[in-house]
């Protein structure tokens, strides 16, 4: 099917895109709660890749290739955006105020469950992940949400190992700050 | 019995309810008992919508190309990085022909997209037209001009310079009468 694509076949192409849709908008979604952004970047994803179509490798899996254009036009498009001021994050709707109040006092079950259903709990993610740095936000994102190596981060990002683990370090860190002001101690249930 | 580093390591196979009862069990004893990790899960939980999104499991399951990606396997890595993949590779007509299949395969909508980077290149056009103009115009009004011309113009000498007699106003200074010889002493 990709040898199809490369010999300029729009079905194969097409048949690609359907099969790596999913994948693609998944990657997208961990960088942005906003659903258009998420197609838009997608379909930018894949009119890159078509776009490069001639200078795709055979022995690299046609996945991970995508892959990496999409992580890419998400970081261009992070580095676009204004970063958020961290204390703005306390900044809530009364949704997001609510979520937070669940964060609290909810059993850990309750959660994963109220997590689904809740828009808010989208949103507030995103905010905090948006008082990250961009590349902060990208090791984060790719390394707790893909689940890749830090030898597998650098050689998509081009970047040190050491780099990725102090960008990884600082976004934790800076995460924690965030959650300190968010997650109070424990209601004990005992009590 | 988990412990922490156990726990904490089972945070997003319980988040995507991808646990077994009896691990699962075991993951909620323990949050029950340990105060650090019940924090740690709930910081967790304030991230994991963005970085573990609702329906992960069925793209991922979803996700099984003929050439499945093997994850977590660095060969599987692009040795010369799309990172760096010259973006000017995708040539317009390229990307319209991309629009075009992905359209008609129902893949992604394009129209606002398109929409936005017309208007984008209009907002460009006539930029850079005024701009263009804004060059012509003072080119041509304002001619360069030696100092010397610019002093000795009459154009240039200021309205603000008062007529002898007058204050800046234009209002009669009156004379001062002469001191008298004899408070001159």
């Amino acid at each position: 099917m990709v040898a199809g694509a490369l010999g300029g076949e729009p079905a194969a192409f097409a048949e690609l895109a359907t099969r790596h849709r999913a994948r693609v908008e998944r990657i997208c979604q961990r960088f942005f709660s906003d659903t258009e952004q998420v197609r838009d970047l997608a379909q930018e994803t894949f009119i890159h890749a078509y776009g490069g179509l001639k200078g795709y490798r055979a022995e690299i899996p046609f996945g991970a290739w995508l892959r990496a254009i999409a992580i890419n036009l998400c970081y261009d498009e992070l580095r676009r955006r204004r970063r958020r001021p961290e204390e703005l994050v306390a900044d809530f709707s009364a949704a997001e105020a609510n979520w937070v109040g669940l964060i609290n006092t909810a059993t850990p079950e309750e959660l994963v469950e109220a997590a689904e259903e809740r828009r808010e709990a989208k949103v507030l993610a995103d905010k905090l992940l948006a008082t990250l740095r961009p590349e902060d936000r990208l090791v984060l994102t790719l390394q707790n949400g893909e689940e890749l190596s830090v030898s597998e981060i650098a050689g998509i990002v081009g970047w040190s190992e050491a780099k990725v683990k102090i960008r990884a370090f600082r976004a934790r860190q800076a995460l924690r700050r965030q959650a300190a002001r968010l997650v109070g101690p424990r209601k004990a249930e005992n009590e | 019995m988990m412990n922490c580093f156990e726990t904490r390591q089972e945070f997003v196979s319980f988040w995507r309810g991808a646990l077994d009862r009896e691990r699962r069990r075991v993951l909620l004893a323990h949050l029950q008992g340990c105060s650090k990790c019940d924090r740690a899960f709930r910081t967790f939980a304030l991230t994991a919508p963005m970085l573990h999104p609702k329906g992960e499991a069925v793209a991922a399951s979803g996700d099984a190309a003929p050439q499945a990606v093997s994850r977590g396997m660095p060969q599987d890595l692009p040795q010369d990085l799309p990172i760096g993949m010259s973006m000017s590779g995708a040539r317009r007509a390229d990307a319209t022909r991309a629009a075009e299949i992905l359209r008609r395969a129902s893949v992604c909508r394009l129209e606002p997209r398109r929409r936005v980077r017309q208007w984008r290149e209009l907002a460009a056009g006539v930029s850079a037209v005024a701009a263009a103009a804004l060059v012509a115009y003072f080119s041509v009004a304002a001619p360069p001009q030696s100092f010397d011309e610019v002093v000795t113009s009459s154009d240039s000498i200021s309205e603000t310079v008062p007529l002898p007699g007058t204050d800046f106003l234009g209002q009669r200074i009156p004379s001062i009468p002469a001191v008298s010889s004899d408070l001159a002493g």
